[in-house]
């Protein structure tokens, strides 16, 4: 077990400068935490420390030696693991046969006893594919501890689990940190932050802005660190208006993949915010694409008391719009230019067109840079590839183009995720202020937070069903219990009791 | 400006693949015993050293610009089309059978419609099984152009074959029919006007339209682009039928231009190197047109090495494909994409 | 804790360098290989001509007379190309020409290229070696009055433009009577390449002379649509054999490996054509029609002297531009008193190995 130093590290793409002098300690058996918004280093600072890239400058020391790092190779071999945001898991492999990908000697009893301290020595044969999301991260610490890890990174860590999968990954790295593991977390949420780490790092823009020992930190603290300022408090939602915008009843989708919808019914007033809560892959996605008109489904879906056309665009043009859950897949294209996407889904508009045929590239740049200007989107150009823009900024530029064309109800999955605490206000602004002047929201999140502090209303959404609609003053534990589908409460707050 | 840094990269890196298939095939021509520069010399004279040697330059490069614009749009919507050789040789038969039942000369335009819309369907069958059978078009594509090949093939033999029954090959067309030659007595043809048309339309058609652009979103990413609800099945129909538009058109300005007349071997290969004409064009429509004339000036350049130094035509075709596989090797990111 | 002094935004920092990098690697690599080429030399081509604009208006008589080959295949085939060049190799050594040759594409656009290309460059002579250079072979002839194109197996001609006809019918008569003498089935079969008019005129040659000495002797023809196809040659000649058929001719080309690999597999007998061809299955070899370069380099030769008009120039046996080979030993005293006497016959004109033809 031995201190980790990184002294004065830099590296520089182009003219970005990614890190710019960065020195910190990890102490041995420590949790440190890395926190900082998107786009401020912290997974370059990672991937140096993991060997995949070589800093222009600067110095890994480990127990006093300075570690020269070609390849993450030379650092596995130092005892250096990495668990990245998204796996790189077989998934038609079994859980060994992914630990001993690329192994020449398979060791089997030390397999065994870093199983064991996982509580996966029974799973050593389960095919990855078929393990819930969690389990999946599990082997890939799995895969670090076999390989005789001693300083442990963690990337992201809890972007994709469910909020009792967040506890048990906890759980697992305060143990890891008893037996003497140094751990480096990764994350931009400060509540993650706080609750878990040792020692906080914040980083902005290359730097490092500030060191704190968790007692000495404070959220607003941290925030002010990470965006630079401090945030104006949250501003409340205006109450909605008596008119119902969205009436949707008894929706029903087929279960070809996933979950599917069983019987929905709910609705929305003009200016409500709506929220769906739930753990993921119980029918939030076919929910959405049902109500937007992209998947087919049963029952009734009423705008404004008449009934919704059939089709995605036939509902946009009855303005009904969509915020998908993946952005960078479903909402935007990347390969392609900021005006371009601005556009996307609306690309017949006469706006955009010239002598009935040709795209008015004046009127959609023009269009994309006020998009920008109003949401405060960083970017090189509105010619510039949307893969250019950060996680934040891509998510800013989806939301500022669908409101943008003046819903009257919008439906949006998971408007915040992996976004940075300014990008998260600056969208959570916007809808308020779209919501005051009409519109009627349907938040589907995983982000118990966000739908908390935003929404008029909420329900639960669990195996396809949705609960009675609930303030958001309702006790957590009641919002927990139906998350989790547990029977009773379910018969106490599901519809029609 | 973004844009400008990236067309120069991408033409700095399709300049880099011809220099490297270039030096690949001076290898080629040292090991066998001849000077590498001469030689490369003598065949730049051979493809742009006079006017007759630039006309068959362009005459080559004409029917891969348009089968390399077809294939540029495929590409750009995602669809592998493979196929342009058939689609072409389609064209070719359209052009053929409909150059002897119109025989006056207001007729070239539809007689070039035709091929273009016959191609088109022969594309849109790849496409229709796909959207219906979820059969992968490189399959399909590859498929058809062997159907194609073996019907003219069987056409030029039997119920076509020309009045003398002599070789396989039909009658020629019309002489009405024929296309201009604008620049006697070099044998240029005015289709060369066409190629040129049919990449300004293509990039128009792609880049200032807002169907280019559903067609792009399809190619780059077809999940936003149902999410977008711009309707998958339709698009590739479109992108596709386009797409064999443009190389039946290669097929009927090639009769009319330059054979006149349809045969069994009427196609060297020139759909298929329309993928690389594709590849090394950076899928991009405007792009094709330096690019056929690079690999037609190959081709010109290949047959005046054997003509003058006597390199032999197989280590002539060993340079040429050298070139094919380093434009492969350094277009190799962009053809992932795809 | 240190930080650096300079502002940056931070938010573009992935996918940069190496692509470009490597790039550039490939690009500097691929300068050094021409370099590294260029400085280590090679064997210098004998002065590489470039192609001139066209004037080919004023030979001049003291330059030696340049002479093209146009082939339609490779010239490694031990067949119909190979004999090209034969007659070129002759052309080049015996008659002081210097002397060219092209590999053209099966198709009239290329082969109307090539005899431009060699036209403008101010070629005396281009031969296009066979009778589908015949309609390009008179279209460019039209452009360069000055320049003398010959067609092989061509049958037609203009003022500058010369077909030479080898009637290797006269010899595949010859091999049909020896076939109907040797068969013990009363069955042949004779496989073609492609169905243009020479090859059929030369089979059925074969065919006629085989009834010549049995009237109710069978041969089938057939043609496989290829030179090339060695697969499909060696399927028709099994399906001959099935038939009973037990010698076999050809005129497929590079195809004929197939045929007398069928030959070899069956134990039956075959001839081979243009060349002597017994070295490709001696033991089933009777011999082979064969036609003579010389007689394309007589043509040449009379017209470089300008003695050859052009016309449809027909070569037979009593030029000794079309010959036969026979193994030793394999026909008895009185076949051979016979096919002296044929060929007397045929060389005074008075059979027409032709009589039937497709």
């Amino acid at each position: 077990m031995s201190t980790w130093k990184l002294d004065d590290i830099a590296k520089r793409y182009g003219s970005v400068r990614a890190l710019d002098g960065v020195s910190l300690t990890i102490e041995p058996g420590r949790i440190h935490g890395l926190l900082g918004e998107n786009g401020a280093g912290k997974s370059t600072l990672v991937n140096i420390l993991f060997g995949a890239i070589r800093p222009d400058r600067g110095h890994i020391i480990c127990a006093g030696r300075q570690m020269r790092f070609t390849s993450s190779r030379d650092a596995i071999a130092a005892g250096v693991g990495l668990v990245h945001q998204h796996f790189h898991l077989v998934e038609s492999f079994t859980v060994r046969e992914n630990v001993w990908l690329g192994e020449t000697r398979p060791d089997e009893a030390r397999l065994w006893a870093a199983a064991n301290r996982l509580a996966l020595a029974d799973q050593l044969n389960t095919v990855v594919g078929q393990l819930p999301v969690g389990i999946r991260q599990r082997v890939e610490i799995l895969k670090a501890l076999y390989r005789r890890a001693t300083l442990l990174l963690l990337d992201e860590p809890t972007a994709a689990l469910t909020p009792p999968e967040v506890e048990m990954l906890f759980a697992l790295v305060r143990e890891l940190r008893l037996s003497g593991v140094s751990i480096v977390f990764i994350t931009h949420k400060l509540r993650e932050a706080l609750e878990l780490c040792d020692t906080i790092t914040v980083l902005r823009q290359g730097r490092v802005v500030a060191t704190y020992a968790q007692a000495a930190a404070t959220p607003d603290e941290l925030a002010a660190a990470m965006v630079g300022s401090s945030l104006a408090p949250p501003s409340v939602t205006p109450p909605p208006g008596n008119q119902i915008r969205l009436r949707v009843n008894g929706l029903t989708t087929d279960a070809d993949v996933g979950a599917s919808i069983r019987g929905v019914s709910f609705e929305v007033r003009a200016g409500e915010i709506f929220g769906v809560a739930g753990v993921d892959g119980n029918g939030q996605t076919e929910l959405a694409e049902a109500l937007v008109g992209l998947r087919p489904a049963g029952g009734q879906v009423w705008l404004d008391g008449a009934p919704a056309p059939p089709g995605r665009r036939a509902r946009m043009a009855a303005g009904l719009h969509y915020i998908p859950a993946d952005r960078c897949r479903a909402g935007l294209v990347l390969n392609l230019s900021v005006a371009e996407n601005a556009v996307l889904g609306d690309e017949v508009a006469s706006a955009w067109r010239k002598w009935g045929w040709c795209l008015d590239g004046r009127a959609i740049r023009r269009h994309a840079t006020a998009l920008a200007a109003q949401f405060a989107i960083r970017m090189p150009a509105v010619s510039a590839a949307v893969m250019a823009l950060s996680g934040g900024n891509q998510q800013k530029l989806l939301t500022a183009r669908e409101l943008a064309r003046k819903p009257r109800v919008l439906v949006a999955v998971n408007p915040t995720w992996g976004v940075d605490i300014a990008a998260v206000a600056a969208i959570h602004q916007a809808f308020r202020t779209a919501c005051s002047s009409g519109l009627s929201l349907v938040l589907i999140s995983n982000e118990l937070d966000e739908i908390l502090s935003l929404c008029h209303r909420l329900v639960v959404i669990h195996a396809g069903r949705l609960s009675q609609p609930l303030p958001p003053n309702v006790p957590l534990t009641v919002i927990g219990r139906l998350m989790a589908g547990d029977a009773h409460t379910w018969e106490h707050y599901g519809v029609g009791s | 400006m973004a844009w400008v840094a990236e067309s120069g990269r991408a033409i700095v890196s399709s300049v880099a693949a011809v220099i490297l298939a270039l030096s690949a095939g001076a290898i080629v021509l040292w090991v066998a015993g001849y000077a590498p520069l001469p030689a490369l010399w003598v065949m730049a004279q051979a493809a742009f050293g006079s006017q007759f040697a630039l006309a068959d330059t362009l005459i080559k490069a004409t029917p891969l610009a348009l089968c390399g614009v077809g294939v540029t749009l495929a590409f750009r919507s995602g669809q592998f089309n493979i196929g342009a050789e058939g689609q072409m040789l389609m064209g070719a038969l359209a052009a053929v059978i409909l150059g002897r039942l119109l025989v006056t000369g207001w007729a070239v335009v539809f007689v070039l419609l035709g091929a273009a819309i016959i191609g088109s369907l022969w594309a849109w069958l790849a496409a229709w099984l796909k959207t219906a059978r979820g059969v992968s078009e490189v399959i399909s594509t590859l498929m058809l152009n062997f159907i194609a090949f073996w019907l003219v093939s069987w056409l030029v033999h039997g119920p076509l074959q020309e009045g003398a029954k002599s070789y396989p090959q039909t009658d020629l067309v019309a002489e009405a029919l024929w296309l201009g030659r604008w620049l006697p007595p070099t044998r240029l043809h005015t289709g060369v006007f066409v190629a040129v048309g049919a990449a300004v339309v293509g990039y128009v058609w792609l880049f200032m339209t807002p169907i280019g652009l559903r067609v792009r979103v399809l190619g780059e990413s077809p999940q936003a682009a149902w999410t977008a609800g711009i309707d998958p099945v339709r698009t590739t129909w479109l992108a596709l039928a386009v797409s064999g538009a443009c190389a039946g058109l290669a097929g009927g300005v090639e009769v009319l231009g330059v054979s006149r007349r349809l045969y069994e071997q009427f196609s060297p290969g020139y759909g298929y190197m329309a993928v690389a004409v594709a590849l090394l064009a950076r899928r991009h429509p405007l792009g094709v047109l330096p690019a056929a004339v690079c690999f037609g000036a190959l081709e010109v350049g290949a047959a005046g090495l054997q003509r003058a130094v006597g390199v032999s035509a197989g280590l002539a075709s060993i340079v040429e494909a050298f070139v094919v596989l380093a434009v492969v090797v350094v277009g190799g990111r962009e053809a992932d994409a795809v | 804790m240190s930080a650096g002094n300079t502002t940056v935004s931070g938010t573009t920092a992935f996918v940069v360098g190496r692509p470009a990098r490597q790039l550039w690697l490939r690009a500097a690599l691929s300068i050094l290989w021409l370099i590294g080429v260029a400085a280590c030399g090679g064997k210098a081509p004998d002065t590489p001509t470039m192609p001139q604009p066209a004037s080919a208006s004023t030979p001049q008589a003291d330059k030696k007379p340049r002479v093209a080959l146009l082939s339609p295949g490779p010239i490694s085939d031990d067949g119909w190309n190979a004999f090209g060049y034969d007659a070129l190799k002759i052309i080049e050594k015996e008659l002081g020409c210097e002397v060219r040759q092209q590999q053209v594409n099966d198709s009239p656009a290329d082969r109307e290229q090539a005899f431009r290309a060699f036209a403008q460059e101010g070629f005396d002579i281009i031969i296009g070696h066979g009778g589908e250079f015949t309609d390009q072979a008179l279209t460019v002839a039209r452009d360069f009055p000055h320049t003398t194109f010959v067609v092989t197996a061509g049958d037609k001609a203009a003022p500058n433009v010369v077909s030479v006809v080898f009637d290797t019918g006269e010899a595949s008569y010859l091999a049909g009577a020896i076939a109907a003498t040797l068969s013990k089935t009363g069955r042949a079969g004779a496989i073609g390449g492609q169905n243009i008019p020479a090859s059929a005129r030369n089979l059925y040659a074969f065919r006629n002379g085989a009834r010549a000495i049995n009237p109710k002797m069978e041969v089938a023809i057939a043609f496989i649509g290829s030179w090339t196809d060695t697969a499909a040659a060696r399927q028709q000649a099994l399906a001959l054999i099935e038939q009973g058929a037990d010698i076999l001719i050809h005129d497929c080309d590079a195809a004929a490996a197939g045929v007398f690999q069928a030959v070899k597999e069956r134990n039956v007998q075959a001839f081979g054509m243009q060349k002597d061809q017994s070295h490709l299955a001696p033991d089933h070899i009777i011999g082979s029609p064969t036609s003579n370069p010389r007689g394309l380099a007589e043509v040449v030769r009379r017209i470089l002297q300008r003695e050859q008009k052009g016309e449809v120039v027909h070569l037979g046996l009593k030029d000794n531009a079309v010959g036969f080979t026979l193994k030793k030993g394999i026909i008895s005293k009185e076949l051979e008193g016979k096919l002296n006497a044929l060929t007397l016959a045929i060389q005074k004109g008075e059979i027409d190995v032709f009589k039937e033809q497709p």
